[in-house]
């Protein structure tokens, strides 16, 4: 958690928070909530609800070069306006839950 | 705050193989493999057997004086029959079946030998079945039947 001693900043997220589910396959699928990534994100939150591994990664990720999240695993990545996008080496992963705060 | 978090789960944590014999890398493989080898363990053989020679149609006792016909082993809970083996007090020729609630379900055999063994069997029972054995050829001199069961 950052912290500031300017007292115009938050010590906590305020501002936002959406939660929502996608399924992910071999075709990268960008990790996030709703339509469009959340306005001012600054926390994003990815949890593997399914039997599937999926791997995370920049555009272009590849079960190669992506990072495993695994079964009943989640990651929290401080991420704001740059996608991040989810892949599985094969099958279909269908209840990734996504959230994002801001 | 790292920019990045994850908890571990069993399948992203190392498992150390190198002096062991598992053949996992991670633990979510490993507690399944010790599953695995866990469960191919008997409890020690159950014995029968016939104190004098025993030919062909003699039923062998679990209690001396107790022809497993009249007093047949009782299973107690769902287990698997996965070995046998059979010494004789003198090299013997025969053969000794072993039955599941009266049916025929294995048998092993001796050929001039005074013991033999059989294993990777799959014979299942459920708790009441009967377990009885007798010798169907032959005669044995003293047999003694050992029966490794595993709990499932």
């Amino acid at each position: 958690m950052g912290i500031s001693s300017d007292n115009q900043y938050d010590d906590v997220l305020t501002d936002s928070y959406v939660a929502g589910v996608v399924s992910v396959s071999t075709t990268q699928v960008e990790a996030k909530a709703g339509v469009t990534r959340l306005a001012n994100r600054e926390v994003l939150r990815i949890y593997n609800n399914s039997n599937t591994t999926i791997y995370f990664g920049p555009s272009g990720v590849t079960h190669l070069i992506g990072e495993p999240i695994f079964k009943n695993q989640w990651v929290s990545i401080s991420v704001g306006d740059m996608p991040v996008y989810l892949i599985t080496q094969s099958g279909t992963a269908t209840d990734i839950r996504i959230q994002e705060m801001g | 705050m790292s920019k990045f978090e994850k908890n571990a789960v069993a399948k992203s944590v190392p498992f150390d193989n190198s002096a062991n014999g598992f053949t996992s890398t991670e633990s979510q493989s490993a507690i399944e493999e010790a599953k695995q080898l866990a469960s191919k363990v008997s409890r020690g053989p159950t014995v029968c057997g016939f104190d004098g020679n025993a030919s062909s149609g003699r039923w062998l006792e679990f209690f001396a004086n107790n022809p497993s016909s009249n007093n047949p082993f009782i299973i107690a809970e769902n287990n698997e029959l996965i070995a046998i083996s059979i010494s004789a007090s003198a090299n013997s020729t025969g053969t000794v079946t072993i039955y599941k609630n009266g049916s025929a379900v294995e048998t092993i055999s001796l050929s001039a030998a005074r013991k033999n063994a059989k294993s990777n069997l799959l014979v299942s029972y459920s708790p009441l079945d009967e377990i009885s054995a007798r010798v169907t050829s032959g005669t044995i001199s003293r047999p003694t039947l050992f029966l490794f069961l595993r709990t499932l």
